[in-house]
């Protein structure tokens, strides 16, 4: 049976991932998910991912040149590291794909230029993945998911909403104005003083707290778009923080109620702008059968588990098929590299070695920023 | 074949040197911005140029640094990647041997003169290491007396005197040479009819010992990454 392997590199943020993955190729080759019949775990030959988590804990957030540094030292050994769990060596690849961006440039450019080199040296074609096509399609590398499909996408850096309507296809339906929902996470727990990470932290704070007792902003709720904003209610617990903390009254009890109260206003804003998206996204394209449309939740916000529910309850609710990767999958890894590469692979689309890295680069590329009213816009 | 690339100051370069010793490509590019975008088809053209084929590669050969740090980290990801791909020995060869390995090169050189490789790094600092020509046992033909430093510039003079007397002459090279040279009677200027580019980098690995081809190339930063602790949130 004839079959694509692709080696994925993954160097955009705080993980340096690498990954091999094959995929079938037999059936129809126009219609790659005809054939996505297999379970991910089979596709996945190896997935390693290194993380930098204790290399920026001190400094409460990501340090783009501690990073950069961090992807350069250890790249290429984990590469070898796939290959060799994998069982198949530079050679046995079909192509070399690589987070081109977007991200923080420097830690791009050094998967790019690796893959660009290794691709050199093996003669294999170079393929420049979008981070966030990773996302977006990496609920295809374990399960039967059909285009087109409604796309949450929740990470450190991203919240979108779009309808992926192929490979390379994604129209934005709505995106954040101002933070990502896991940048308020862990702008929050850092407010709070719960630690880095911020998104365990606070959701482990949240466990042993109770929604309700302060009061918080749920930012657009409500409005008749389908954009975020979370950079007043990261505001309103700092205020909330430094009343408390004036007052001597900041203790366990109050910061679990904080970010329980946190945790509840995100899930709020999230099925809010998600349920309208989908009321858009019925609107713009047609289903007929018994087959519901997908709602696919990835990112690494994705691993809240309160966050999952709200949204699974609001798919069953609104008649969709809810779809959330497996953890491991939704935060940065280099098998949804890799993946995104055999999809793009399996549709003949190959980059020059002469490729950018792009520190910015929007997967709806007609979609500006989205600027609220004096605010300086989202970063992506 | 040796391949040798640099792309750590204001140049992207690739050269490649037969076994004889004859450099029969060479691409030397000015580029401010760019490297990791120009670097690997640079080299795909040069073996072109060669009329050779990636298996005819034998060693590999890359500057580390000093320089900027995002030149830096292109030139040795290419390196490891090749390296990688191809299973070859690379060669890690500092920014600052290979300012110093265009003087030697351009020639009239007498044994033991002494050279200082001086590298503008801005913030009145210069990334500096000094030099003896001529190295008779381990056939490389720099004798490094001074490892690379960041010196602040009004440093630069005491920095120079535990390795060289008063008025022995010293000739600098580099982006940092003329500001040096106007502040520190010993100093002149460099006269070299080589660019300091990846011909003097593949002529320095060809008579670069075996112990140098062994590890993995470092990227040598020398300086520490621009990152404060956190005194609040913003």
């Amino acid at each position: 049976m004839a079959s694509v392997t692709i080696l994925g590199i993954e160097t955009s943020c705080d993980e340096t991932a690498a990954a091999i993955v094959r995929a079938d190729t037999a059936g129809n080759d126009a219609n790659p998910s005809a054939s996505n019949g297999a379970g991910g775990n089979e596709r996945i030959l190896s997935s390693l991912v290194l993380s930098q988590i204790d290399e920026h804990k001190l400094y409460g957030g990501v340090v783009p040149e501690i990073a950069a540094r961090a992807h350069m030292d250890h790249l290429d050994r984990l590469i070898e590291a796939a290959l060799e769990e994998a069982g198949i060596g530079i050679n046995d690849v079909d192509a070399v794909a690589a987070t081109a961006g977007p991200g923080l440039i420097g830690g791009v450019l050094v998967g790019v230029v690796t893959a660009k080199a290794l691709s050199l040296a093996a003669a294999k074609p170079f393929i420049a993945v979008n981070h966030l096509e990773g996302h977006a399609l990496s609920a295809r590398l374990v399960e039967d998911v059909a285009f087109p499909y409604l796309l949450l996408l929740i990470s450190g850096g991203h919240c979108q909403l779009l309808a992926v309507e192929g490979v390379g296809q994604y129209k934005r339906l709505g995106t954040t104005m101002d933070d990502a929902a896991g940048e308020a996470f862990d702008k929050t727990a850092k407010l709070m003083g719960l630690g880095y990470p911020g998104g365990p932290a606070v959701e482990k704070a949240a466990a042993r707290g109770r929604a309700g007792r302060f009061a918080l902003p749920r930012p657009l709720i409500r409005s008749d778009n389908c954009n975020f904003s979370f950079s007043g209610l990261k505001t309103a617990v700092r205020r909330q923080v430094e009343t408390l903390r004036a007052a001597g009254e900041l203790d366990g009890r109050a910061e679990a109620d904080l970010a329980a109260e946190f945790q509840a206003a995100i899930c709020d804003c999230l099925a809010d702008r998600s349920a309208r998206a989908m009321a858009v996204f019925r609107g713009a394209h047609e289903f007929s059968g018994p087959e519901k449309p997908a709602f696919v939740v990835a990112g690494g916000v994705a691993a809240n588990s309160a966050i999952k529910n709200r949204l699974q309850s609001l798919a069953s609710e609104e008649s969709f098929r809810f779809v959330a990767p497996p953890v491991w999958l939704c935060t940065d890894n280099a098998a949804m590299i890799a993946w995104a590469g055999i999809e793009r692979f399996q549709l003949g689309l190959t980059d020059p070695l002469d490729a950018p890295a792009r520190a910015r680069w929007p997967l709806d590329e007609t979609s500006g920023p989205v600027v609220g009213s004096g605010r300086r816009g989202a970063k992506v | 074949m040796l391949l040798a690339f640099d792309t750590t100051l204001d140049l992207c370069s690739v050269a490649l040197l037969d076994n004889a010793g004859r450099l029969v490509a060479h691409i030397s590019r000015p580029m401010a911005r760019g490297h990791a975008e120009a670097l690997v088809p640079m080299i795909d053209e040069a073996l072109r140029e060669a009329a050779t084929g990636m298996d005819a590669l034998k060693r590999i050969a890359v500057t580390t640094g000093p320089g900027t740090f995002t030149g830096v980290r292109v030139g040795v990801s290419a390196a490891r990647g090749l390296a990688l791909g191809l299973k070859l020995p690379v060669a890690g060869i500092t920014s600052l041997d290979m300012l110093a390995g265009a003087v030697v090169f351009s020639g009239a050189d007498r044994e033991g003169s002494k050279i200082l490789a001086a590298i503008d790094a801005r913030r009145n600092q210069a990334y500096l290491a000094l030099y003896e020509a001529g190295e008779a046992t381990s056939g490389y033909p720099l004798r490094c007396l001074a490892a690379p430093a960041v010196v602040a510039l009004e440093d630069a003079r005491v920095w120079l005197n535990g390795n060289c007397a008063a008025g022995e002459e010293v000739r600098v090279m580099g982006s940092a040479a003329e500001i040096l040279s106007a502040q520190d009677d010993r100093l002149r200027c460099a006269t070299v009819d080589l660019t300091p580019d990846a011909g003097v980098v593949a002529r320095l690995a060809a008579c670069l010992p075996a112990p140098g081809w062994t590890g993995k190339p470092r990227a040598l930063y020398l300086r520490a990454p621009d990152a404060k602790l956190p005194a609040g949130i913003k």
